[in-house]
């Protein structure tokens, strides 16, 4: 990869403002951006969405959350109670909102890129994404819930990350 | 006004609907379309007055449907409400006949500003 393309990914704060714009309009509640995030942290308990980008750069962007998490933006998004929310409109919910930020991502990484359906998986401590590394991540709380959003470049030959 | 709104998550099918009222248009009915091959096929047999379609969808992507509906003798107000709006896809969804592309997210007043020339 060169460095033009890495210069064309959005930084950590260009993602917050993506993030910030699509929460604005569609969700209920401030985020509040964690300052330094924790890479480290454990998935156990939590959902992923992501969506895939292909072309002039190559990699996906993730969103992880706690299962909590995950069905008040089904909530807030449906506009239901919580006790009506069913699991596929949590997975619809979260996999909307990776589309949107990947959206918006595809946007400043290049014309000729391909955007994927999303794709959600229940238990994102399972995950494991073979051939790609982590370049940026924005973590924030919302609700007393943390968020996780997250650009990951494929790599070929790389051992992969969590 | 009749609405085909085509998006393959349930919950921006509803959002688009909601943000459709708020934004003041009365909707008589609303029909969906969970991809874009049944927004092609609902289109030609329920004739709407306006659809509003994402782009990226399986069977069918949402410039796909437009040009099928187009081929088949359509003329109803297409438009897309799309993650993705660069102008190259602007571009192109202008050449297959599209109406105008939102850009998600979007809010009532954006709705309100893009709509009002094509809905009566």
């Amino acid at each position: 990869m060169t460095e033009a393309m890495t210069a064309a990914l959005p930084s950590a704060p260009e993602l917050a403002e993506i993030v910030d714009q699509v929460w604005a309009s569609f969700l209920e509640g401030e985020l509040i951006a964690v300052p330094e995030p924790d890479l480290a942290r454990p998935y156990d308990g939590c959902l992923v969405a992501w969506v895939s980008i292909a072309g002039d750069w190559t990699g996906h962007l993730s969103v992880v959350c706690s299962d909590a998490a995950a069905r008040a933006i089904a909530t807030d998004m449906f506009q239901l109670d919580d006790s009506e929310v069913t699991t596929a409109e949590v997975a619809d919910a979260l996999g909307e909102i990776a589309n949107m930020v990947g959206g918006s991502v595809k946007g400043m990484v290049g014309a000729t890129a391909v955007l994927s359906l999303p794709q959600v998986v229940l238990d994102a401590a399972a995950l494991v994404s073979p051939e790609a590394r982590r370049l940026v991540t924005v973590q924030a709380h919302w609700k007393d819930e943390l968020l996780e959003f997250s650009l990951w470049e494929r790599q070929p030959g790389n051992g992969g990350g969590k | 006004m009749r609405v085909l709104v085509a998006d393959d998550s349930m919950v921006m099918r509803r959002i688009v609907v909601r943000t459709l009222r708020q934004a003041g248009f009365d909707c008589e009915e609303i029909i969906e379309a969970a991809d874009g091959r049944q927004a092609y096929e609902t289109t030609l047999s329920e004739s709407p007055d306006l659809v509003l379609s994402d782009w990226n969808m399986p069977e069918m992507t949402g410039i796909e449907s437009l040009r099928a509906i187009r081929a088949a003798g359509s003329d109803v107000t297409f438009g897309f409400v799309t993650s993705e709006g660069s102008e190259e896809m602007r571009a192109e969804a202008a050449a297959a006949g599209a109406a105008f592309l939102i850009a998600k997210p979007f809010t009532a007043d954006t709705f309100r500003d893009v709509l009002e020339q094509y809905v009566a």
